[in-house]
């Protein structure tokens, strides 16, 4: 009875997580505040351009090019560089404007797909805690002299819980870095247009 | 429509705007990821060493003569000792599990590391290497400060939004005061009067009184186009005047230039990605600060208020300490 009371409160020790998530949103597991949406003001700063990057076409080739998950931020740095290299002096400021809010968007797109997968994953495992906590329960009101087999079953159960909870909770602290690295591949592409307007 | 705001380089840029002065001084980074910790000449900030630590370095600490350097290598759940000259790790301290903050007595004998995952803030006598005792605190223990005169420790704890007043002679608690949520940086002023507490979700900083342990102000940030979620306050310095305080605002990749005065923010500088924490240079001239996502170290001129220039330094860097 006390090693599962012990397992209990380490279940439980791991579900309230020494750096765990910020008080306040149970949805979200990772040990940084969630920030929803990226916007380009929080990375650049400096004089304003408008517009919509759909409308440029070879700006939205670069967007397409380069945002998927598959393409490096040293390798979408270059692409970026090598189209600004191509651009008048002129226009620069303005398509790089434009080129960035595309990137901007995208990465939104797809952060905004790995925050759900994480909430989704913080949800599941408050259910296998729950889930956990009426099984041990159900294991302690056993009686003394239930059948063994039955004991071994619902132990079993248990166990297995533990084991699903254990797992998916390692696979966290690196799922929490996902949208750690697009963050990151963002600010080296702001970086290459910086290089951009300034060569 | 989408709008877009392009400077003219600042960001992240390795710039180097104005010659690089003669500095006697060494800059040296904790970098959590890499398990290394790297060490920059303050005058030309360029990286002249590169140390394998124990694993996920976070707090650094100089020893007051500089010739220590103390990090919490926090999943060692040590504290190591690095002799700042020959760059070897030559000392392992006990420190208590998952050492992520501490603080050193002005005196260099007595370090007080935060234990995270036990709530306990350790008491680690430096001469022999051995916890002398631990204070029980708050859940998740997190920023370490010390008064000038050693008598008073502060100590955040994230998950009761509370700084602990602790009496260093008794490692009693004197005063337990709420400030903004998942608080996490606690800093005296020079002259001892006051303690400010960056509170990394609530988005704050709360300038607490030292004697009286009243919160006489609490600063709050607003930055065009940043969301608010992304200002999220963690490294603080004030300057030995008392006459301005930098906050780090961690993702929101600023850093917020405080009167101390008046608590008015006067400025926000741009600088790398996910900012940290922060250290004055020698000479009180320039503050460093290191970039956790970006992965580099920006350096600020204190008087022109104007991001100098960023180096690449490791993965994640953490803590950033300034030694002779």
């Amino acid at each position: 009875m006390r090693a599962f009371q012990a397992a209990g409160l380490g279940l439980l020790a791991l579900a309230l997580g020494a750096a765990g998530p910020p008080p306040g949103d149970p949805d979200w597991p990772c040990a940084q505040r969630l920030v929803p949406k990226l916007t380009a003001a929080t990375i650049w700063g400096g004089h304003e351009a408008a517009g919509d990057w759909r409308t440029d076409p070879p700006v939205a080739a670069v967007v397409a090019a380069v945002a998927p998950r598959g393409v490096s931020a040293q390798d979408g740095a270059g692409q970026v560089e090598r189209f600004m290299a191509t651009l008048p002096g002129a226009e620069r400021p303005a398509r790089s404007a434009l080129l960035f809010a595309g990137l901007v968007d995208e990465t939104n797109g797809q952060r905004a797909q790995v925050i759900e997968r994480l909430r989704a994953t913080a949800r599941r495992q408050r259910s296998l805690t729950e889930l956990t906590s009426k099984i041990t329960a159900e294991l302690r009101a056993l009686p003394a002299d239930a059948p063994a087999a039955q004991r071994e079953e619902v132990t079993s159960r248990r166990a297995f819980l533990i084991r699903e909870y254990e797992d998916i909770e390692r696979t966290i602290r690196f799922a929490c870095e996902v949208p750690v690295r697009m963050e990151s591949k963002l600010g080296a592409l702001a970086q290459a247009l910086q290089r951009g307007l300034t060569d | 429509m989408q709008i877009v705001r392009l400077a003219p380089a600042v960001f992240g840029a390795a710039l180097l705007l104005a010659a690089p002065a003669a500095r006697a001084e060494r800059v040296f980074v904790s970098n959590e990821k890499d398990n290394t910790i790297t060490v920059l000449d303050g005058g030309t900030l360029a990286i002249t060493a590169t140390v394998k630590v124990g694993d996920r370095p976070r707090g650094i600490v100089a020893s007051p003569d500089g010739r220590s350097l103390y990090i919490c290598t926090s999943d060692s759940d040590h504290v190591e000792m690095l002799d700042t000259k020959t760059l070897a790790v030559t000392r392992i301290l006990a420190s208590g599990p998952d050492p992520e903050l501490m603080t050193l007595s002005p005196d260099g004998q007595t370090l007080y590391v935060a234990n995270e995952n036990d709530n306990m803030v350790s008491v680690v006598d430096v001469k022999s290497g051995r916890v002398a005792t631990e204070i029980p605190v708050g859940v998740e223990p997190e920023g370490m400060g010390i008064s000038p005169d050693g008598k008073v420790l502060v100590n955040t704890s994230e998950t009761t939004s509370m700084a602990h007043f602790i009496d260093t002679a008794t490692h009693q608690s004197v005063a337990n005061v709420l400030v903004g949520s998942r608080p996490r940086v606690a800093r005296f002023t020079a002259d001892g009067r006051q303690v400010w507490v960056s509170a990394e979700v609530g988005g704050t900083v709360s300038v607490i009184d030292a004697a009286s342990h009243a919160v006489i102000h609490t600063v709050s940030f607003a930055i065009p186009g940043v969301p608010a979620e992304s200002i999220q306050p963690v490294g603080i310095a004030v300057t030995p005047d008392a006459t301005t305080a930098f906050v780090a605002l961690g993702p929101a990749n600023r850093i917020a230039v405080v009167d101390a005065k008046t608590f008015e923010v006067r400025k926000y500088l741009l600088v790398g990605q996910r900012v940290w924490n922060l250290a004055f240079s020698l000479d009180g001239k320039r503050l460093y600060a290191t970039n956790g996502v970006s992965n580099d170290l920006s350096t600020i001129d204190v008087d022109g208020l104007r991001v100098v220039k960023s180096v690449p330094v490791g993965q994640l860097p953490w803590g950033v300490a300034v030694v002779p």
